[in-house]
């Protein structure tokens, strides 16, 4: 029998290492991808690409960390970290962003203080989260 | 062979043929033994406006917080604490500290953004075979 999970992790939602799904997934916190993903995932909390994931989608998320490889358009409301292992080819728009050495980023980049505001991710927030993440960004 | 002892060198690639080169320390400007053309090898800080069409250099750029350059740049390193409008090719890297300000297309193997830079524009970073130093 599966031992029960105890304790409180991060992320309420994982994608394991030998998981791969297709399609669109929105969660309200925060979602941890170890395996494959192809679709639409859109999250108000924190993504994390662990290494060794693969994603092909269009991600919205208020923060993300990327360790894996990313194919798609990235949106971050407030911040986007990319590790040096990572590999994200396509767009990204963010109003910080920090990249380690050894990491590969190729696509079109918006790391401007602005570029948090009006993402469909900011969207589900309420007005007080909105302005809050938009007080962090600036 | 180069007459200068292995402490006073430095070698360099050449922005244009990509060859690799043993330079002196000192050197300022050398002809390329690959191609021909000659190639500027300081290194170059920026504390103010600087404006040109192309700037080319086999040494490292570094601009300053109060620096701004309008230009297309390729360099060996580029470090950006200021503002850089153009395209960006380094041979090492680009480094973007904390309210560093860049836009235009970058190409190089590695970046590296702290928070507070912005950034806005196209980028390839990919540590490709195309960027490994030419032999001599």
């Amino acid at each position: 029998m599966a031992e029960p999970i105890t304790g409180k992790t991060e992320y309420a939602t994982v994608i394991g290492p030998d998981a791969m799904f297709k399609g669109d997934l929105s969660f309200d916190s925060g979602v941890r991808v170890d395996g494959k993903f192809e679709g639409k995932l859109a999250t108000k909390g924190k993504l994390h690409v662990g290494k060794g994931a693969e994603i092909k989608a269009e991600v919205c998320v208020g923060n993300v960390t990327v360790e894996g490889c990313v194919r798609g358009n990235i949106s971050a409301v407030e911040k986007c970290e990319v590790s040096a292992t990572a590999q994200i080819f396509g767009d990204v728009r963010a109003p910080r962003l920090t990249v380690a050495e050894g990491a590969t980023l190729v696509g079109n980049m918006n790391i401007t203080p602005d570029a948090g505001k009006d993402m469909p991710a900011q969207k589900g927030m309420k007005v007080e989260e909105r302005d809050l993440a938009a007080a962090k960004a600036r | 062979m180069s007459l200068l002892p292995k402490r006073d060198q430095r070698t360099v690639c050449c922005p244009k043929c990509d060859g690799s080169l043993a330079v002196g320390t000192r050197a300022q400007t050398v002809v390329c033994r690959h191609c021909n053309r000659t190639i500027d090898v300081q290194d170059y800080t920026i504390s103010e406006y600087f404006a040109r069409k192309t700037f080319e250099t086999a040494g490292d750029v570094v601009v300053e917080k109060k620096g701004t350059i309008r230009a297309d740049v390729k360099a060996h390193h580029v470090t950006v604490r200021g503002k850089l409008y153009g395209r960006v090719v380094a041979r090492d890297g680009v480094e973007l500290a904390s309210g560093a300000h860049l836009e235009g297309d970058v190409e190089a193997p590695r970046l590296g953004m702290v928070e507070g830079a912005s950034y806005v524009g196209h980028c390839d970073i990919r540590p490709l075979p195309k960027f490994v130093v030419a032999p001599a």
